[in-house]
């Protein structure tokens, strides 16, 4: 059962110097009680999608085409308050830096409890108890809910951002590159975190980040996103051990392996595209190391060649077979 | 906090003291005899030459120094070589119109200034937004005295609407605590001393006000916009909250921190604004009577007036900066 | 045209125009059209007026009219010709007084911003303290122990903004002291002259022409505001403040111009100076506007 179902979600952005199609036409789904990772280097839009899904795109962007289905619910078409009863019941989001997401001149007690209050008919005290019920099950000490944000490490304010995020038991989270501001032993911590957290109140989730190891950690799914495309979606255990795509495959080779002999990390050679004149076929042609006439002419379309393994290339079998 | 506010009032004294020599010394750096330039085309030398040692100028400047700044420490500013009373009797019948007027010009022009940047911020690049920027640099360009000229003769000549010059009417009535003719009618429940008070003070409040609302609403809405361009602002419209308490509680309250401290700065302009409004409108304040000593060459007179001034703009900028540390909870002291 | 490989200075004055935003082109250009006007009477004043500023007539009181644009005083002197003589005091003294005061400034800030250390603290502390006091009163009362007369209303003017400039430049000298590029254009091999040439001083020249207009128009306000009391330029010079408080007197008797046209003098001064400086700055020091 699909708890969020995006379908050809496209999101441009109109600046003075031309038309950014940051995210132009993405489908996926998510099913309930989920792990979604969305991957993908900087720029390919994939913190865009989280900001349309919570339709807090900023000007001069907008959502051009699409549909975002919530349980059913499109919340690309719904109106301001029809959008604030949604908003952190049903689906709140962990912002990535904490420092800046926190007002600064605010208690962090008082800002979570100010979520609790504004969708939940209870009392201050109420409200302020669970506040702290809801810090301890994060890890913090719930006498930190007297204390300012900037009073508080990287990590601590992280978790308070994970606990705001709670508060009033959302279904859907989404966590935008939860420990990408954080030191290694933090991050780690806050991953634990998240996984536990998943289990205890089975959450569902979409996790975003350019850090796939984050995503083979915690989650089911992983979705590899590139230049404003989708280009592979399966499951972390199918697709870290047999990648279809040849960026995600790319990708994984990258990162560095604790495991194994030491191999010489390959990097991904080109530049990032321009997402005001996107190329006619596929996107990735110019920086991929298989592409064919075909890859430049036509756009490859994201296709299910396995049982829920998606892929958007036109040579994914022949590169899996090993002919070039 | 408390201890932040003992440390500042501390620091405010040798602020006020270094303020003085500062002045001191400039005049007294400054090329040319004063006593000659305001009495020598006039009197012969020997006499002027007497003044000056009356008014002890022949000494060595450090004895002056030191004299100057003890005699103002006791309370003394020596005796008004006009008026022949101590100039400290003096300017204590003048403090009061001058205090009135600044705090209530300061009072009414945030009053204006401050939701005119708010809403031109929140509503950016529209028509309020630009009509408002457009009508704050045409009033910016008007000189002071050219704004109280035009207001005394539109508003109180051709419309009558209200009286141009004095603080009060001759029938007036009202028991003196403060000597501020608005806060004493509030005291004692007097309406209609407060109504006639008011209504002599409209046009030369709006005036001084005149000058300071375009700098402040600007900064308002530079203020409200670089705060609604912060993150934590996109957090609280995530959080599912009205539009007005993202905006009225959450952004209001960052972006007017910066603003309580331009408004020391505002203050210090309207000060000087009002020598030449208290002249216009023949108010009897500090200003007209910094104007009068000056135009008597009443030496001690002119070092007194100067002297509170000195005064009044220091007690301002502690109480604004205590405002504003009490208002940042990031202040540590 | 690539600034990295352009040869010139990394500012061109006419690049950053084309560039800026319509209000801010028409703001510059409206504002410096008044101030070129303005700048001419300054400089031609005595040979562009219709009558003799000095000159009396037997029409005493005249409303303005096709030989007198502007009307007459009560001596019968032709008011259009006194103004735009009276540019060069209002306007000139101003731009005297800026122009001292500035250097003042920078000199004093840029040694105590590149310098720091014990010189920066005395002087900080000096500036501060004078910078809380209303400048208009500095200036009201070193006019008078001055005594009346062009360059000491200059120098009063000047060292009433001397704590505001020495401010402004102290912290600009900081904020590209503490700029990266400075030390990476060091390790690139180029010596201090290159880099204050090429970095430091176009960095300057934006905020010294802003800072410059804006001078303007407050010198110009106090020049006008001191002449207004009767003090700085004694009369008959006809300096605008000073005759628009001689025009007081006979407004009640109806003669409107004698108020109205000096007033319209120095708001037109202050609103060129204004729009200039306001245009100016959006021109050359454009920020990145929050795409929110």
């Amino acid at each position: 059962m699909s708890l969020l179902q995006v379908a050809n979600l496209k999101t441009y952005f109109y600046t003075p110097f031309g038309v950014v199609k940051a995210v132009d036409g993405v489908s996926f789904s998510v099913k309930r009680g989920e792990a979604l990772g969305l991957a993908g280097e900087s720029g390919c839009g994939k913190t865009t999608i989280a900001y349309s899904i919570m339709r807090l795109i900023p000007n001069p962007g907008r959502i051009v085409e699409g549909e975002i289905l919530f349980n059913g619910v499109d919340l690309s078409k719904l109106n301001d308050e029809e959008l604030r009863q949604v908003r952190w019941k049903e689906l709140s989001m962990v912002f990535q830096g904490a420092m800046a997401s926190f007002d600064p001149l605010f208690k962090i007690g008082d800002q979570i409890s100010e979520a609790i209050l504004y969708h939940e008919k209870v009392g201050k005290a109420e409200a302020m108890d669970r506040t702290k019920n809801l810090l301890e099950l994060v890890g913090i000490d719930s006498e930190r809910a007297n204390n300012y944000p900037w009073e508080l490490s990287g990590g601590m304010r992280q978790r308070s951002m994970i606990a705001m995020a709670l508060a009033c038991n959302p279904k859907l989270i989404i966590a935008d590159e939860p420990t990408t501001a954080l030191d290694v032993i933090v991050s780690a911590q806050i991953m634990e975190l998240i996984k536990s957290l998943r289990e205890k109140l089975d959450l569902t989730m979409l996790l975003i980040t350019h850090d796939i190891s984050v995503i083979a950690q915690t989650c089911d799914e992983l979705a590899v996103m590139y230049a404003g495309k989708l280009v592979e979606k399966a499951s972390v255990d199918i697709i870290f051990k047999n990648a279809y795509h040849p960026y995600t495959s790319a990708l994984i080779k990258a990162f560095p392996n604790i495991r194994g002999p030491k191999q010489e990390l390959l990097g991904i050679p080109g530049n990032p595209l321009d997402l005001m004149n996107p190329p006619e076929g596929c996107r990735f042609a110019p920086r991929c190391p298989f592409s064919q006439e075909r890859c430049i002419t036509n756009e490859p379309v994201l296709t299910e060649v396995e049982s829920d393994h998606f892929v958007a290339c036109h040579f994914w079998k022949e590169i899996l077979d090993g002919v070039r | 906090m408390r201890y932040y506010v003992l440390t500042r009032l501390l620091i405010a004294i040798p602020t006020l003291i270094l303020l003085l020599t500062s002045i001191f010394f400039i005049m007294h750096v400054l090329p040319g005899d004063p006593v000659t330039i305001m009495y020598g085309d006039k009197y012969p030398t020997k006499y002027v030459d007497q003044i000056r040692h009356n008014l002890g100028l022949d000494r060595p400047i450090l004895d002056q120094y030191v004299s100057y700044i003890t005699d103002l420490s006791k309370g003394n500013m020596g005796i008004s070589m006009v008026y022949q009373i101590p100039v400290s009797l003096k300017i204590s019948y003048a403090v009061p119109t001058t205090v009135e007027l600044a705090i209530l010009s300061l009072l009414f022009s945030s009053l204006i200034a401050l939701p005119l940047g708010i809403i031109a911020a929140v509503k950016r690049d529209g028509i309020f937004d630009h009509v408002s920027r457009i009508l704050m640099l045409y009033i910016h360009s008007n000189p002071g005295f050219w704004v109280a000229l035009l207001f005394q003769i539109i508003f109180g000549l051709i419309l009558g609407w209200f009286p141009i010059t004095g603080r009060s009417p001759p029938d007036f009535n009202l028991q003196h605590i403060t000597g501020l003719y608005v806060l004493d009618s509030i005291l004692t429940l007097n309406l209609t001393a407060l109504l006639q008070s008011l209504k002599y003070l409209a046009l030369p409040v709006v005036t001084i006000a005149i000058t300071a609302i375009p700098t402040l609403s600007r900064l308002t809405r530079a203020s409200m916009l670089n705060v609604l361009g912060e993150d934590y602002i996109v957090t609280a419209k995530a959080k599912g909250l009205p539009e007005n308490v993202v905006i009225y509680k959450h952004a209001l309250r960052n972006s007017l921190l910066p603003v309580i401290t331009s408004i020391g700065a505002q203050f210090t302009m309207l000060l000087g604004g009002t020598v030449i409004t208290e002249r216009i409108f023949s108010l009897p304040g500090l200003g007209s009577l910094l104007m009068d000593s000056l135009m008597a060459r009443d030496f001690p007179a002119i070092q007194g007036v100067v002297a509170v001034y000195a005064i009044v703009v220091v007690i301002m900028n502690t109480i604004i900066d205590v405002i504003y540390a009490s208002s940042d909870p990031r202040i540590k002291y | 045209m690539n600034a990295m490989t352009s040869k010139k200075s990394a500012f061109d004055y006419l690049e950053l125009f084309r560039i800026a935003p319509k209000s801010a082109k028409v703001m510059v250009i409206v504002g410096g059209a008044f101030a070129a006007v303005l700048l001419i009477f300054v400089i031609f004043g005595p040979y562009i007026t219709p009558h003799d500023p000095f000159a009396f007539s037997n029409d005493l009181l005249s409303s303005p009219s096709i030989q007198h644009l502007m009307g007459t005083d009560d001596l019968g002197r032709d008011l259009i010709s006194r103004l735009i003589y009276g540019s060069r005091y209002s306007l000139g003294i101003s731009l005297v007084a800026v122009g001292l005061s500035l250097l003042i400034g920078i000199v004093l800030g840029a040694a105590s911003g590149f310098f720091g250390g014990s010189l920066d603290r005395v002087m900080m502390l000096l500036m501060d303290s004078l910078y809380i006091f209303p400048s208009f009163i500095y200036m009201l009362i070193m006019v008078v122990v001055l005594g009346p007369g062009i360059w000491q209303t200059a120098l009063a003017i000047s060292i009433g903004r001397i704590p505001y400039n020495y401010r402004l430049i102290r912290s600009l000298t900081i904020s590209v002291k503490e700029r990266g590029f400075i030390e990476a254009e060091r390790v690139l091999g180029a010596n201090n002259w290159y880099i204050i040439r090429n970095h430091i001083m176009p960095y300057f020249m934006s905020v010294l022409f802003v800072t410059l207009s804006l001078g303007m128009a407050s010198g110009t306000l106090a020049i006008a505001g001191l002449g207004f009391l009767g003090l700085g330029i004694p009369p008959p010079t006809p300096e605008w403040g000073t005759e628009l408080a001689g025009g007081r007197a006979f407004l009640l008797g109806g003669a409107w111009w004698l108020v109205i046209f000096p007033g319209l003098f120095v708001m037109v001064a202050m609103l060129g100076f204004n729009l200039l400086s306001e245009g100016l700055d959006t021109m050359l020091n454009p920020t990145v506007r929050r795409l929110k």
